[in-house]
């Protein structure tokens, strides 16, 4: 049987079950049969209904509609510490430069850190520690002005009233969440490389 | 677990949540499905999760503008929001400005077929009594197939097998989508 169809009908199965399979890793498995995994989700996904959200996927939605990272919203609806995860994140990965790991993290949560460069053995733990993917949840909801939804609904509203689109400049001045510049050490350890990626 | 019922099920619930505004929850239901069919056409993970990004960002734009589209599933507003994004995206247009505001959805729009007529327990219903035990266990039930092989009473590898004109029926029916 085709490595594809194995890896399809793990992520169908956790997905009818109401979990979130973390797509981009399933992908990465598929190796070059990546486009071919990536067919079979897609039509699947069309002819099943989706199964009705966690409570916490809901409220991380919420929390990324109005501009706040994801992850944030979700490691404080479980009441975690940052040390509890970079505690996590330490002992799975064997890091041992704890600091600077947390900073790291730090980062990855505020949405600072591109997630497309992130090994995918953060996000493994990460998904081990938060019992549900996170990779999807990292940045939020915003126009790449940088701009939150919600920001843009309520500026929409009281520009125009009836709702009708408001032009690029009109879009809320917010602080970039996504677009800060990450470090660039003359020389990547293992620690650079699982936040930074090789190049 | 998924009912033969649930497709119309869902839709009615769909409904329900768009009419009392829980937005957010209709955009967490949907996420996966988006994200999937983006990645699928830009064959491509990182610019399919930007113009994923896009799409929900879109979608929220239209509902909180007040569009409703009276009479449409939910399901077949958001893969045409998808498909209209995915199209700027192919022709180098902007994909985080919001959509236009004539632009219509129809359900019966033929880009729209596989949204709108086919459910996979309808595909599962149609094939020989041992197939369809093994599919209803893991593609509708969402047990594992080792699961699935203890259920039925039978090797892993033969619910590997029972499996296979399921997924075959689902390859051949993106082959149709063009």
């Amino acid at each position: 049987m085709a490595e594809v169809d194995l890896l399809f009908d793990e992520l169908a199965a956790a997905y009818v079950r109401g979990e979130r399979p973390d797509l981009p890793a399933y992908l990465v498995r598929a190796g070059d049969q990546a486009d071919e995994l990536a067919r079979l989700v897609d039509a699947f996904l069309r002819t099943v209904p989706p199964p009705e959200p966690s409570e916490d996927d809901v409220a991380v939605m919420r929390a990324r509609l109005e501009g706040e990272p994801g992850l944030l919203a979700l490691r404080k609806r479980r009441g975690r510490r940052v040390d509890d995860v970079v505690d996590e994140l330490a002992s799975r990965l064997d890091v041992a430069d704890r600091p600077r790991l947390r900073r790291y993290y730090q980062r990855l949560e505020g949405g600072v850190l591109d997630p497309h460069k992130v090994d995918e053995r953060v996000w493994a733990v990460l998904q081990a520690t938060f019992e549900t993917s996170v990779r999807n949840l990292i940045r939020p909801l915003v126009t790449r002005q940088g701009g939150s939804a919600m920001a843009y609904y309520r500026r929409t509203v009281s520009l125009d009233g009836d709702g009708a689109a408001p032009s690029i400049a009109a879009a809320p001045a917010e602080p970039s969440l996504v677009a800060g510049s990450d470090p660039a050490p003359a020389e990547r350890d293992a620690l650079d490389r699982l936040f930074l990626g090789d190049d | 677990m998924l009912s033969p019922s649930s497709s119309h099920h869902d839709d009615a619930r769909d409904a329900e949540l768009l009419a009392e505004g829980r937005i957010e929850r209709l955009l967490a239901r949907y996420e996966l499905v988006i994200q999937a069919r983006c990645i699928r056409e830009a064959r491509n993970v990182h610019d399919g999760q930007d113009v994923a990004q896009d799409v929900m960002f879109r979608l929220f734009r239209e509902f909180h503008a007040g569009k409703r589209y009276e009479g449409i599933p939910y399901r077949v507003v958001v893969h045409q929001v998808t498909k209209w994004t995915l199209a700027d995206f192919f022709a180098g247009r902007r994909t985080d400005v919001p959509l236009p505001d004539d632009l219509e959805i129809r359900e019966d729009d033929p880009g729209d077929r596989v949204v709108s007529d086919l459910w996979l327990h309808e595909l599962v219903a149609q094939l020989p009594e041992a197939e369809r035990a093994a599919c209803t266990l893991v593609y509708l039930e969402g047990l594992s197939p080792d699961q699935a092989a203890g259920r039925l009473g039978t090797t892993r590898n033969n619910v590997d097998q029972r499996l296979f004109h399921a997924r075959k029926r689902l390859r051949d029916l993106m082959d149709g989508d063009g």
